[in-house]
């Protein structure tokens, strides 16, 4: 790098000083401008750094320092190749340096218990890499005369009072709206991102790669065209809603509607620019598993996978339960009334809880490792198939998980209904794990799913057949228990898998390299 | 002589049959201290006269100001066929409403049920019986139903007592349920310590508030309002209510603290 950013002063090496805004000497510490210096004999080629391990590709005028994989943090040596390909047009150059990155992470994790040492200790954050991501620009034309209806309420002592009318607005707009190009930053991590203040783009610079690197697989543009029409679209009608409501307090009556009409008057100005944003990377490998922590370099929004440290949770929960115990034994000794014949509603109760839980976290997990919201990820136009808000599954399976729930209601109403609140918590809690497991579960049941409804059968056989003998009323307590910390354990693991993504393989997915740039 | 003679025999047949009947008098006194607060009721024939005695004088022996009552039963007493009601029933028919504590060994179901009344039915509470009935159905279930009475009363006692009985089954569920606590606790502290974690943006100076987002504008958006109307409706009165009162309540008697267990 030096080669390329020789110092005027001393020869050194100069890196892009994000706090100041200038080239800086790390040598001798002398500061140039941006616009006044020209690196030497800036040809526009990049040295190109394959992963061995994930292929991911990691592009710089030169990766000098260069590490640890920002994708998958393996150690890499010299798995180079020379690119011929330019640089996007466009940039932002960072703001944030590594320091107040660090600082920003810390503020966000400030409380958060039982972090894994690589991530809070201060070697770890140091490995921080400023990694500028391939976005998108999309530039749209906005034209026409749109109508949206607009309603306020007011009311006083007497009457309530609906306005309603009709907001005519005339459109004459250019928007831009940037959107992750990335193959390998995850769609649901970039947009936890923004914002990026696009306003702030730069005709690209070479001497803003200083001491930074890129990424260098980017998705087809074509890939997001729909979703920033329908970005852009929100974005004007947020505009409107916030005109209505400064002109007459009104607000937008038809959201959606709104957003289609106006789309209807949305036109592509000029193709889409590639740009590089800002990220700070950090990431973190434990057992085939990798954690990502994202800060935006412009604004320091910050994402973090925080996964748990089993070893420091368990601890806590030991210390946890010894105080629960002492707790229970003096509330059993002061309420001697309390009947342990409730305990097998109670183990339903939880087990119930348990399995709701599991059943959501199990379709999470199903949802990201297989990129279902990641359009990005294998370059295709998953979007529309997978919107979030209405990704169900019905199958003979979820079906099945109905009925019975169905005959267990039967079953508790027609034997065991007596009013007790246990009792009636217990019914209800069953019915709606079942409901829950039936409309949320994508893929198949987790493991730990299928222990919570261990659980809640053995609470279930407790309840129904009520043995007289102690040995099995009991046993089937205490076995019931015993699986249900085996289930909390189970969850507070899956949670770690929902938290951290598997090792990357862009090879094998192919990730929609494009080599537009 | 012979007149002093037979008036003193007359008064040593009198003090003799005085003494006699002081002392006669004073063994039908014990035999009913230890038998009007003491039942037992072995309609089940499951008790031998020994057995019973022994039983007798165990619960003789502990304090005379409650009442003890057992009862075996081969049917049910009443109609309900509910345990509780049929201790009720068989310890009001006894003792009425004064305290004590009763306990029921039924053979048409095989359950024990045992409770207090009166003082008792908070000394001695519905757990306390369910705990009793649980240290002592394994030995009614091996036919020894002296030893379950014995075992049972001798607890009931200590219960009443402020004594110290074991409850290991409570114990290990205590420990058990507080160990799965621990580790649901701190389960949810994980993922509550962890939802919705964001730190606010940086926004560069010369970016106004209403431009966040990855997007620039550039252009006019210029609204009118047409046909505005406007809809009317009388507000729904919400009225609080007037005082209400406070009903005298009464504090029943009789009932019955009671817990069981099959065997």
């Amino acid at each position: 790098m030096a080669e390329l950013f020789p110092c005027p002063s001393c020869g050194g090496q100069l890196v892009y000083d994000p706090t100041r805004g200038q080239m800086k000497c790390r040598s001798c510490g002398s500061f140039f401008d941006v616009e006044g210096y020209k690196p030497k004999s800036f040809d526009y080629t990049r040295q190109i750094l394959t992963c061995p391990s994930c292929g991911g590709e990691v592009a710089a005028p030169s990766l000098e320092g260069m590490e640890f994989c920002p994708y998958c943090g393996t150690e890499i040596a010299n798995a180079q190749a020379f690119s011929e390909k330019g640089y996007p047009e466009l940039i932002i150059p960072f703001s944030l340096s590594k320091e107040d990155c660090i600082d920003r992470y810390r503020r966000m994790v400030k409380g958060v218990p039982f972090l894994p040492d690589e991530l809070s200790g201060t070697d770890g954050l140091s490995s921080f890499v400023g990694l500028y991501t391939p976005y998108w620009i999309y530039h749209y034309k906005a034209s026409g005369t749109v109508v949206a209806p607009v309603e306020k309420y007011t009311s006083d002592a007497v009457y309530d009072y609906h306005y309603l009318a009709d907001m005519k607005t005339d459109l004459d707009c250019s928007i831009s709206m940037g959107v992750d190009a990335s193959a390998t930053l995850d769609d649901t991590v970039s947009e936890k991102l923004d914002p990026f203040f696009i306003d702030k783009l730069e005709e690209f610079n070479p001497d803003y790669m200083a001491g930074f690197y890129a990424e260098n697989s980017t998705v087809d543009p074509s890939v997001y065209v729909d979703s920033a029409r329908a970005k852009c679209s929100e974005t004007i009608v947020k505009k409107m809603d916030q005109m209505a409501e400064e002109n007459n307090d009104y607000s937008i009556g038809d959201f959606k509607g709104t957003c289609q009409r106006v789309a209807d008057h949305l036109t592509v100005e000029k193709e889409s620019t590639g740009a590089y944003l800002p990220l700070w990377f950090l990431t973190t490998r434990k057992n085939n598993r990798v954690a990502y922590t994202v800060v935006n370099g412009q604004t320091g929004v910050t994402y973090a996978d925080l996964p748990v440290d089993i070893g420091k949770y368990v601890r806590a929960s030991l210390i946890t339960s010894f105080v629960c115990a002492i707790l229970l034994l003096l509330l059993f000794a002061v309420f001697g009334t309390i009947d342990m014949r409730i305990v097998p509603y109670v183990t339903l109760i939880f087990s119930s809880v348990l399995m709701i839980i599991s059943a959501i976290q199990s379709e999470r997990i199903y949802r990201k490792e297989n990129h279902t919201d990641d359009a990005g990820y294998t370059g295709v136009k998953k979007r529309a198939e997978y919107n979030a808000g209405s990704f169900k599954v019905f199958s003979g399976k979820d079906a099945a998980g109905l009925v019975v729930g169905g005959l267990c209601l039967i079953g508790f109403f027609g034997n065991l209904f007596s009013g007790n609140f246990f009792k009636l918590i217990g019914i209800a809690s069953i019915v709606v794990a079942l409901v829950v497991i039936a409309t949320r579960t994508s893929g198949s049941f987790s493991k730990t799913t299928l222990f919570a409804g261990a659980g809640a059968a053995i609470s279930l056989a407790d309840i129904f057949l009520a043995p007289h003998q102690d040995i099995f009323l009991y046993g089937l307590i205490i076995a019931n228990l015993l699986v249900l910390i085996i289930v909390a354990y189970r969850l507070t693991a899956d949670y770690n898998r929902l938290a951290t993504s598997p090792l990357p393989q862009f090879q094998k997915t192919g990730g929609g390299l494009n080599e537009r740039y | 002589m012979r007149g002093i003679k037979r008036y003193s025999l007359i008064i040593m047949a009198a003090l003799v049959v005085l003494s006699g009947i002081s002392f006669l008098s004073l063994i039908t006194e014990t035999a009913m201290a230890a038998g009007s607060n003491v039942t037992i009721n072995d309609r089940a024939d499951l008790l031998s006269d020994e057995e019973e005695q022994k039983l007798y004088r165990q619960l003789g022996a502990y304090s005379s100001s409650r009442n003890y009552l057992i009862v075996t039963e081969d049917s049910y007493l009443y109609s309900s066929g509910r345990m509780h009601d049929e201790m009720d029933l068989c310890y009001h028919d006894v003792y009425g409403d004064s305290d004590g504590v009763a306990f029921l060994i039924n053979m048409s179901d095989r359950q024990l049920y045992t409770g207090g009344f009166g003082k008792c039915r908070r000394e001695f509470t519905s757990g306390d019986a369910r705990d009793v009935t649980d240290n002592v159905y394994r030995y009614a279930s091996g036919g020894d139903y002296y030893r379950c009475l014995s075992m049972a009363f001798t607890q009931t006692d200590k219960v009443i007592e402020n004594g110290f009985i074991l409850r290991p089954m409570r114990y290990a569920v205590a420990v058990l349920l507080g160990l799965f606590l621990g580790f649901f606790i701190m389960f949810v502290v994980c993922l509550l310590s962890r939802k919705n974690r964001r730190v606010s943006p940086v926004i560069p100076a010369d970016i106004g508030r209403s431009e966040f987002g990855p997007v620039s504008y550039n252009g006019m958006i210029n609204p009118v309002f047409l046909n505005a109307i406007v809809h009317k409706s009388r507000r729904r009165s919400s009225s609080s209510g007037g005082g209400g009162f406070s009903g005298g309540g009464s504090s029943g008697g009789g009932g019955s603290s009671g817990g069981g267990h099959g065997f």
